[in-house]
């Protein structure tokens, strides 16, 4: 059977994958989203505007 | 996945108690509306799931799994409602029991308690769509693209697709804000440095000419270049003292000076900004649904943050969390026309916005001046207040008729009070004594350096947040292509499954029949060929019953993409009610031959339905359960499980003779008709296109002995002797059940009068339903009890088989040499 979340696993490997292919992004915010996303399965705004900008301070 | 070998109901929904043998074996349940059939399927998908989807539906508030899950009598001892299944794991190879309670839904009791059972139960408890009603399988194909989109990816899990979308696109949103924001404020830190600077643009030749000619005042070295870190008052510490009360006068002047302009003129292309916002607010003033959905909009779309559990965050009413979030996001979608409108002058807003900002600014410069010179401060306090309402106020759009009124009677110009005021502080900056130069130059150096710190910091904040704005388009943009990528592999397998089951259904008049899935970020379109007239919705042109089939198959190539070879268990809950009688022997022969290893659970009011479904073979005589009535104490009466023959036996053991002739009659003119189709005998057409046995019964057994003899002179041209001799036994002993039956034919003559059976002893009837019996297992595989038939369907015949091709014969001699 496969998995419940097979596909969207894909989905998402593909897309940081695919980031990954434009050098002008900093590798520490792919493997920062690449954690988020594929290893603590955090996907909420929240989650992912941390992943892309780690450092800012919240307004 | 699982085949159900055994199930039994206690105390659940409307079963008081009920056993069924399901033996692994693809099972019929049929019986009337309100006669327990749902019941058996709710308790299949409770012992699997813990849930029971018909409960916890939309429109099900105040209906409960825990609190409706157990039968009417027993709804305060939840502990008497269990359901216990019987399960056998093809993959696993292994049996197990597994047994849920109504007092606890989420604990599952399965012995033995094996590992790898205890991880393939959790995985089925993640699969409720194994069990599916007819109504829930049409929303695949009748709903909104956006609808259909959620639904398909719910089966397909992968919603979570869509909630990273969604993630994306709301950081995509909230950075284009905070940039914008970030560019008001930097220009601002830029006017007002410019002002202190007294330049009409911020390029380093001025700059550095306005601050060196300062600086030789104060005799400190000239500045030769403009850097980043560059100090414009560098050694004036050291060159006497700080600037007075920190302000220069001269710069004062200006900016009040600039002030007032603001103040009497109308910034370039402002009025063409006011006048279009203010004819968006009257149409949407007009059109309170738009003002009314974008303000919902805003809000559901904050709400959405807050459905973290299952309930609504609002009333706290139980929701499951995923049905609240497409139930908000749908609201959330009404709201497109007036998202629309104000995208259209967020522009103008924009500009507006940023005069605001800067009258405010401008005006809390004169307040400090003020504040410094002993002018009663805070007097700008309503005027700056109101200008940041309206500015807020056209961003959130929350009192359209006050902003509209506002911008009307001009907005920005300055109140009586106000003007009063400003005189007074520009009166008092001029009264301050002029300063010797060097005291000027001092004031100016510290003026300029601070408002350059600042417009700094600001450009710096706002480098950030643009750059930041990129990286979240760029995520954005790459991830709708990756994803759209995924998905349209995956839509595309689906959809020629879909297509291709449906032609298998269809094949005799829709051979060419294609669907198209056409997903795109949020939704997913669906469109089906219409007899070569082009692409149409689905229920555009089609049947009820055409959708039906669609349905189904939809369903059926989602579930092979879900599941693969491990889609061993489905329920068809009434799935195929519109499904005409001509298209329910391809329904079986798509479900047997495409899902060989599957067990079904159909349910079914329709007892000739599932007379269709035991002739076919799709199920046994045996596994069929059908439900005479049903009462709140008992739930469900069930007939005994037997098929026609040993109902006839039945009949024939109570003396009734007439009873057993009428089933025998009307049992064999259907198995007759299916015979006279799926071998293409020839019968004598009749414009009512009613055929009773006699009609059709001569010419299937005729056509049979010409294809037996056809398939034995087949066998000999191809020198296989043994197939040879098989036919021919089996056409002389098919002849001698034949003759056997001809004699015997007269009882169930439909002409024969209900006296005339009523005068036959039953051992006489005996011997004409052994008659009949026989022969009619004369046109049936022995090993999938499929009834043997001619392909290709029309044209020249080319193969006498069933459908596990036990039976094949070829019909086709080898051709003479010449």
């Amino acid at each position: 059977m496969t998995p419940p979340g097979k596909t969207v696993t894909r989905v998402f490997a593909d897309f940081l994958d695919q980031l990954a292919t434009d050098k002008s992004i900093d590798p520490s915010v792919l493997s920062r989203l690449r954690e988020t996303i594929l290893v603590k399965s955090e996907i909420d705004p929240g989650a992912i505007r941390e992943a892309l900008f780690p450092k800012e301070k919240p307004s | 996945m699982i085949h159900i070998e055994f199930l039994s109901i206690n105390n659940f929904r409307g079963i008081k108690r009920l056993d069924l043998s399901l033996g692994q074996q693809s099972f019929g349940i049929c019986g009337n509306n309100g006669t327990g059939k749902s019941g058996v399927v709710d308790a299949i998908e409770f012992a699997l799931t813990g849930n029971i989807t018909r409960l916890t539906g939309k429109g099900m508030h105040g209906v409960s799994v825990k609190e409706h899950g157990p039968h009417v009598d027993s709804w305060e001892e939840p502990e008497k409602s269990v359901v216990i299944l019987k399960a056998f794991f093809p993959d696993l190879k292994k049996t197990a029991t597994i047994e849920r309670c109504m007092r606890k839904p989420q604990d599952v009791k399965v012995s033995p308690p094996d590992a790898d059972v205890l991880k393939a139960v959790a995985v089925l408890a993640e699969h409720p769509e194994f069990a599916l009603s007819r109504r829930e399988i049409l929303k695949y194909v009748l709903t909104a693209p956006g609808d259909r989109s959620k639904a398909v990816q719910e089966l397909l899990k992968i919603n979570d697709v869509e909630v990273l979308r969604a993630s994306l696109k709301k950081v995509v949103n909230t950075c284009k804000s905070e940039m914008e924001n970030a560019e008001m404020n930097a220009e601002s830190a830029r006017n007002r440095l410019m002002a202190a600077l007294r330049v009409e643009e911020l390029k380093s030749d001025l700059i550095l000419k306005a601050v060196n000619q300062r600086r030789k005042t104060l005799g400190l070295e000239a500045l030769s270049v403009l850097e980043k870190d560059t100090t414009l008052k560098d050694g004036l510490a050291t060159a006497g003292g700080a600037a007075k009360k920190g302000m220069d006068k001269k710069t004062a002047l200006g900016e009040l000076e600039k002030l007032g302009k603001l103040l009497l003129e109308d910034p370039p292309e402002l009025s063409k900004s006011i006048s279009k916002i203010v004819s968006t607010l009257v149409e949407f003033e007009k059109n309170p649904i738009l003002i009314k959905n974008l303000r919902r909009q805003a809000f559901l779309t904050k709400g959405l943050d807050f459905i973290i559990e299952a309930s609504c965050p609002f009333c706290d009413m139980k929701w499951g969390i995923e049905e609240l979030k497409a139930h908000v996001l749908k609201k959330i979608k009404e709201a497109v026309n007036a998202v629309k409108a104000k995208e259209a002058m967020a522009g103008d807003v924009l500009r507006v916005r940023k005069v605001a900002g800067e009258l405010d600014f401008l005006l809390g410069v004169a307040e400090g001046y003020g504040k410094t010179l002993s002018v009663p401060d805070g007097l700008f306090g309503g005027w700056r207040l109101a200008l940041r309402d309206l500015s807020a106020q056209l961003e959130s759009l929350d009192d359209v008729t006050a902003a509209r009124s506002a911008l009307k009677k001009g907005w920005h110009q300055v109140p009586d009070e106000g003007r009063k005021v400003l005189t007074l502080i520009e009166g008092k900056v001029k009264e301050l004594p002029e300063l010797s130069k060097e005291e000027e130059a001092r004031d100016f150096l510290t003026v300029c350096q601070e408002r350059l710190e600042h417009y700094r910091q600001e450009k710096r904040r706002h480098s950030a947040l643009t750059e930041h704005h990129s990286l979240a388009v760029k995520a954005f943009a790459v991830y709708g292509k990756s994803s759209e990528s995924v998905l349209k592999g995956l839509y595309q397998e689906v959809e020629a499954d879909f297509s291709r089951y449906y032609r298998l259904i269809n094949h005799e008049d829709e051979s060419d029949f294609k669907g198209l899935l056409t997903p795109s970020l949020g939704s997913l379109g669906f469109e089906v060929n219409f007899f070569g007239r082009g692409m149409f919705p689905p229920g555009a042109y089609h049947s009820e019953g055409h959708q039906d089939g669609m349905g189904l198959c939809l369903y059926l190539a989602l579930m092979k993409r879900i599941m693969g070879d491990q889609f061993t268990f489905a329920v068809l809950d009434d799935v195929l009610m519109s499904v005409d009688a001509g298209h329910r022997k391809e329904v079986c022969k798509l479900l047997k031959t495409e899902f060989p290893g599957t067990q079904f659970v159909f349910t079914t009011h329709d007892p000739v339905w599932l007379k269709h479904m035991v002739t076919e073979g799709m199920v046994n005589g045996k596994s069929v359960v059908h439900f005479r009535n049903w009462t709140v104490e008992g739930g469900p009466t069930v007939w005994d499980h037997k098929d026609l023959w040993t109902e006839i036996s039945e009949d024939l053991e109570k003396d009734d003779v007439p009873g057993a002739a009428h089933d025998l009659r009307r049992s064999l003119e259907y198995v007759f008709h299916d015979l006279a189709d799926g071998l293409r005998a020839k019968v004598e057409y009749r414009s009512g296109g009613i055929y009773d046995l006699g009609d059709i019964l001569p010419p299937v057994c005729l056509v049979w002995e010409e294809l037996m003899g056809k398939a034995i002179k087949s066998a000999e041209s191809w020198e296989k002797g043994d197939k040879a001799d098989a036919l021919r036994k089996m056409l002389a002993d098919f002849k001698e059940k034949y003759a056997k039956a001809q004699v015997e034919r007269w009882p169930i003559n439909k002409a024969v009068h209900y006296t005339e059976w009523a005068n036959l002893q039953k051992e006489d009837f005996q011997t004409v339903v052994v008659a009949f019996h026989t022969l009619v297992d004369c046109f049936r595989c022995k090993e999938c009890q499929a009834w043997v038939h001619v392909n290709p369907s029309r044209g020249q015949r080319e193969i006498l088989h069933c459908d596990c091709a036990s039976f094949d014969y070829s019909l086709k001699s080898k051709p003479k040499e010449k």
